[in-house]
């Protein structure tokens, strides 16, 4: 049995094509503007003069992120209504019956995984298409990558598929909500800050 | 930025209402003995009444921050772990108090140590509010708040506006035993030291364009010239606080001249205080809508 749900996300593969994005607008059926699951564009460096020579140092690479269901979510802890549960298996979900729009929780999480949706006037997020989970399916997300640079299952077993990493810039420090994700990194991640990488597209996420 | 603008109604009138309390009704209530005229009398009722209007603001501005405002009944229910249900629980049961207070005193029922019980309770729930109202805003995951820069400005805003208003209000009759110069010197301190943080520490907090790196965060959108007009504010207000006080201030010669100049510094330290919380607010941009 599954304890904790976990996605998998390998930025090596990405290529930024934001499919998983539009299934999962496509398939929540979300208005414009609010996204469970967005598609970072990490940009940085430029030209190194290396002798006589100058040489392109650019880093680029995309991150895809949606609510990591953490084995301490902070938006639940935090939310003052209990209207953020977790399930025996690990999905996070909002109850937006109960939310009462004080959007605590959108600051909460350093993965801004909530969103506030103005046509139900609460904060709503990734929900790990629980039902097509329930029914043996795979979330959207998932099964949209042409990549496949997206995969889900038990964190454990995740891990013993994929390894430990969790974290890459500019992802949050981990030690702070536990999130259940596994990671490959980029080649790029690693020089990310010395390049003074940044996040390029902030208009689309 | 400007969206946040119940949030920063909210914390500034529920901590002006503590500040008041603390500074002008625990001293006038618990030290100064049974009323021995109507003046004295009023004047209890007069700042009672002022808190206790302060909290209902309060209240009624933070209602304006929920989407589902008739859902919030369900608002303590997360007491065990969300500072925000504490924040609320200590506004309810401060402002609980101070309306019993205003009653004990209003039908001068208040037997001594009933009134002073009532009122050391309110001034430790009133403490406690402010305490879990700074607290909620220090989450780990909030690096920008997460520093002792967010209860110090909290806990002055509560000193230098309580001050200055109970020097106002101390200042404006004949009220009792207690003299306003104190509250004013208090408020200029307190003042002081915001301009001295504000300088010192917010460059720190991001004011200056800065940002916790690494971050999903989109960047501040908060406008560089709110940090100088709150500057500006703060420092106009401790001139005209510094010129009351250096023209004297005895009771014997109460001048209108210096409640106008009060009334006026007391102006621009509420607006110092709504462009600083403007400022605290938009240090964390929230994305979407």
């Amino acid at each position: 049995m599954v304890t904790q749900y976990a996605f998998f996300f390998n930025a090596a593969a990405c290529s930024g094509c934001k499919a998983c994005q539009m299934a999962c607008k496509d398939r929540n059926n979300l208005e414009p503007g609010v996204l469970w699951r967005r598609v970072y564009e990490v940009a940085g460096g430029g030209w190194e003069k290396k002798g006589e020579v100058w040489i392109p140092s650019v880093v680029a690479y995309n991150i895809s992120m949606a609510c990591n269901h953490c084995e301490k979510p902070v938006c639940g802890l935090s939310c003052p209504v209990k209207a953020i549960g977790k399930r025996e298996d690990g999905i996070v979900f909002v109850d937006t019956g109960a939310c009462i729009g004080c959007r605590y929780c959108e600051w909460a999480c350093p993965y801004t995984a909530l969103r506030f949706d103005a046509t139900t006037n609460t904060v709503s997020k990734c929900d790990f298409c629980y039902d097509a989970i329930d029914a043996g399916g795979t979330p959207a997300c998932v099964a949209s990558c042409p990549q496949r640079a997206l995969d889900f299952g038990d964190l454990d077993e995740l891990r013993k598929k994929y390894g430990e990493t969790r974290q890459i810039f500019p992802l949050p420090d981990p030690s702070q909500t536990d999130p259940a994700l596994v990671i490959k990194p980029h080649r790029d991640a690693a020089r990310a800050v010395e390049r003074a990488a940044e996040v390029a597209n902030w208009e689309e996420v | 930025m400007l969206k946040e603008w119940p949030l920063v109604a909210f914390t500034i009138a529920g901590q002006m209402a503590v500040g008041v309390f603390l500074l002008a009704c625990i001293p006038q209530l618990m030290f100064a003995g049974p009323p021995g005229n109507a003046a004295a009398h009023g004047m209890r009722l007069v700042v009672l009444a002022i808190v206790f209007a302060l909290m209902v603001l309060a209240t009624a501005f933070s209602f304006f921050h929920l989407h589902h405002p008739f859902r919030a009944r369900r608002v303590l229910a997360n007491f065990r772990t969300s500072w925000l249900s504490r924040e609320i629980f200590f506004e309810i049961g401060f402002m609980a108090l101070v309306a019993l207070a205003v009653l004990l005193v209003w039908t001068g029922s208040a037997r001594g140590a009933l009134l002073k019980g009532v009122l050391a309770a309110a001034g430790l729930a009133g403490i406690l509010f402010l305490l879990s109202m700074s607290r909620l805003y220090m989450l780990e995951t909030l690096p920008f708040w997460n520093q002792a820069y967010t209860p110090f400005i909290f806990f002055l805003t509560s000193l230098s506006l309580g001050a200055l208003a109970t020097g106002l209000i101390l200042g404006a009759g004949e009220w009792g035993p207690f003299p306003a110069r104190p509250f004013l010197i208090l408020a200029f301190l307190s003042i002081a030291a915001e301009v001295a943080i504000a300088f010192f520490i917010s460059p720190g907090q991001g004011v200056f364009g800065g940002r916790p790196s690494p971050s999903l965060r989109p960047p501040a959108e908060t406008p560089r010239s709110l940090h100088l007009a709150r500057l500006a504010f703060l420092i106009a207000a401790l001139v005209l606080i510094g010129a009351v006080l250096m023209a004297g201030n005895s009771r014997a010669d109460h001048d209108p001249a210096r409640d106008v100049l009060l009334v006026a510094a007391l102006a621009l330290v509420l607006a110092g205080q709504v462009t600083g919380r403007f400022l605290f607010y938009g240090l964390l941009t929230r994305p979407g809508r």
